[in-house]
């Protein structure tokens, strides 16, 4: 692997993320207006869950990361309709390094957003152990890249028609993120939406990281079937999106 | 002016991957997050909620109307607009009149929607409802003229589309009712809550389905007062955008 071309296109690409700092505060200010508003008067209501405020708070960050994550692949997909793309795959860099600096941008992104709201919900719920926090990051980068590989996967769709691919991503991620444990616990549902989060890698996400953080309430799913899920999601997308990268992309019809 | 109120209003719902975004949105937080809260509440959230969701779908398709301005200010179907023999008012107002619309046929479908899942909402009053939608939406459309004046045109326009957005229906009675708001934040935080029009249109919602059209009046009036409140600013808002374009070719 050429370290030197994938370090370049990650350098360019990770500056070019922090364009605007004026999402960077949005996003900030997203998540504080949505944890002590919305997650305090909440648990004010939840009578199922002890300390739901911090239930909350910790699906919170996972729903986060997982708009992070799809804004990594969106961004792919949008490279690739401005043109940028067929730039990149004329220059001397092999597909294996183009995928992989998308999906460094998209871990480090992630982590440069995600980690003070984390340490904010572990230092505040008094869970806050260096251990927590670096397997809780190690979880929120397992998900982010799932989530990155699938929408790179996803992103086929989007040579045909923008408006399709956009449509579809748009639908999924409302269906992964309603029918999964982010906002509430897997037995809080009825049979059949229980039997739907069951199929949905996300909901094994927020549960692993609410082990990570050091939640350990009977609420939570099988620490190891989440963790096998996680990994799953992390190599299965992987290899579906570098096959992708490899052998379908060549260029794209602009929508 | 119906010409350019036609366009507008036939751009929002030509955006084929926003419509699927919002239905899916609005159609899995009410058929899935407002079921399964229902079961972690000691109350009927679910029939509590499905208003809400109404409310928030109308309020998007209303605020809709400031990302098409904000396309047409950067890409120069204003500046379009602004060649033809159509004075500043009639533009202004075209935008305004597609936002009440755009609002009304798509919080409409949504209402369909919510009728179907709660029958209990389905009362005669609840007709009253339907025309506030439309003055309420121009009135909320008129935040967006705000937003693209301070942004001038620029980026920064979705930044403040997404926190008003944010602000504006969290600090509502859409997601909880008014008495956990008063038991959790502060009083001036709660009267912000109490003169937001999402609080008074969920509000209305709720006590038409419930109430007699008599009362449900008094509130349509409280909401009607507001929203002509709102549409005032979002005129002038948008009379000063477009002369500033028509003078400067540009806001800023």
């Amino acid at each position: 692997m050429n370290t030197k071309a994938l370090a370049s296109l990650f350098a360019f690409d990770f500056w070019e993320a922090f364009d605007s700092i004026s999402w960077v505060v949005y996003f900030w200010f997203y998540f504080a207006f949505q944890f002590f508003v919305y997650g305090s008067l909440m648990a004010n209501l939840v009578v199922t869950v002890n300390n739901y405020f911090f239930y909350y708070g910790a699906g919170l960050v996972v729903l986060l990361s997982f708009n992070v994550a799809s804004w990594a692949g969106r961004r792919f997909v949008e490279s690739a309709h401005e043109g940028r793309l067929r730039y990149l795959l004329s220059l001397p860099i092999g597909r294996g390094e183009l995928f992989v600096s998308q999906l460094m941008l998209g871990v480090a992104v992630n982590l440069t957003r995600m980690v003070p709201p984390l340490v904010l919900v572990l230092w505040l719920s008094g869970l806050f152990t260096p251990w927590a926090l670096v397997t809780s990051v190690l979880v929120l980068c397992a998900i982010a890249t799932g989530i990155i590989g699938l929408m790179v996967s996803l992103s086929v769709i989007a040579f045909r028609s923008f408006d399709i691919y956009s449509a579809i991503v748009a639908a999924l991620s409302a269906l992964l993120i309603r029918f999964s444990t982010i906002n509430y616990p897997i037995s809080s549902m009825t049979a059949p939406y229980a039997a739907v989060s069951e199929f949905n890698p996300v909901t094994y996400g927020s549960d692993l990281f609410r082990r990570a953080l050091g939640f350990n309430t009977s609420l939570l799913i099988d620490p190891y079937l989440a963790t096998a899920v996680v990994v799953a999601l992390c190599v299965g997308t992987l290899f579906v999106g570098m096959f992708f990268l490899s052998h379908v992309v060549e260029g794209v019809r602009s929508s | 002016m119906l010409r350019v109120l036609r366009v507008d209003l036939s751009y929002f719902f030509r955006t084929k991957w926003l419509i699927a975004t919002l239905v899916a949105l609005n159609l899995s937080d009410m058929l899935v997050v407002g079921l399964i809260y229902s079961h972690m509440m000691s109350f009927d959230y679910f029939v509590f909620f499905a208003p809400g969701v109404v409310v928030s779908a109308m309020f998007a398709a209303a605020l809709d109307v400031g990302r098409r301005v904000y396309l047409g200010l950067t890409e120069g179907v204003t500046q379009y607009y602004l060649s033809l023999p159509i004075s500043l008012n009639a533009l202004t107002w075209a935008h305004l009149l597609s936002a009440g619309f755009g609002g009304t046929i798509y919080g409409g479908i949504i209402l369909a929607f919510a009728l179907v899942a709660v029958p209990q909402l389905a009362s005669p009053a609840i007709l009253l409802f339907i025309p506030l939608m439309f003055v309420l939406s121009m009135g909320l459309s008129g935040i967006t003229a705000v937003l693209n004046l301070f942004s001038k045109g620029g980026d920064r326009y979705w930044v403040f589309a997404e926190g008003v957005q944010t602000a504006l229906l969290g600090l509502s009675t859409v997601f909880y009712p008014i008495q956990t708001m008063q038991a959790v934040l502060p009083s001036p935080v709660v009267g912000v809550v109490q003169v937001n029009p999402l609080s008074q249109a969920v509000d209305a919602l709720r006590e038409a389905a419930v109430s007699s059209p008599a009362l449900t009046l008094g509130v349509g009036l409280q909401v009607g007062a507001t929203s002509v409140l709102l549409m005032l600013v979002g005129a002038v808002g948008y009379r000063h955008v477009f002369a500033k374009v028509r003078e400067d070719g540009k806001v800023s």
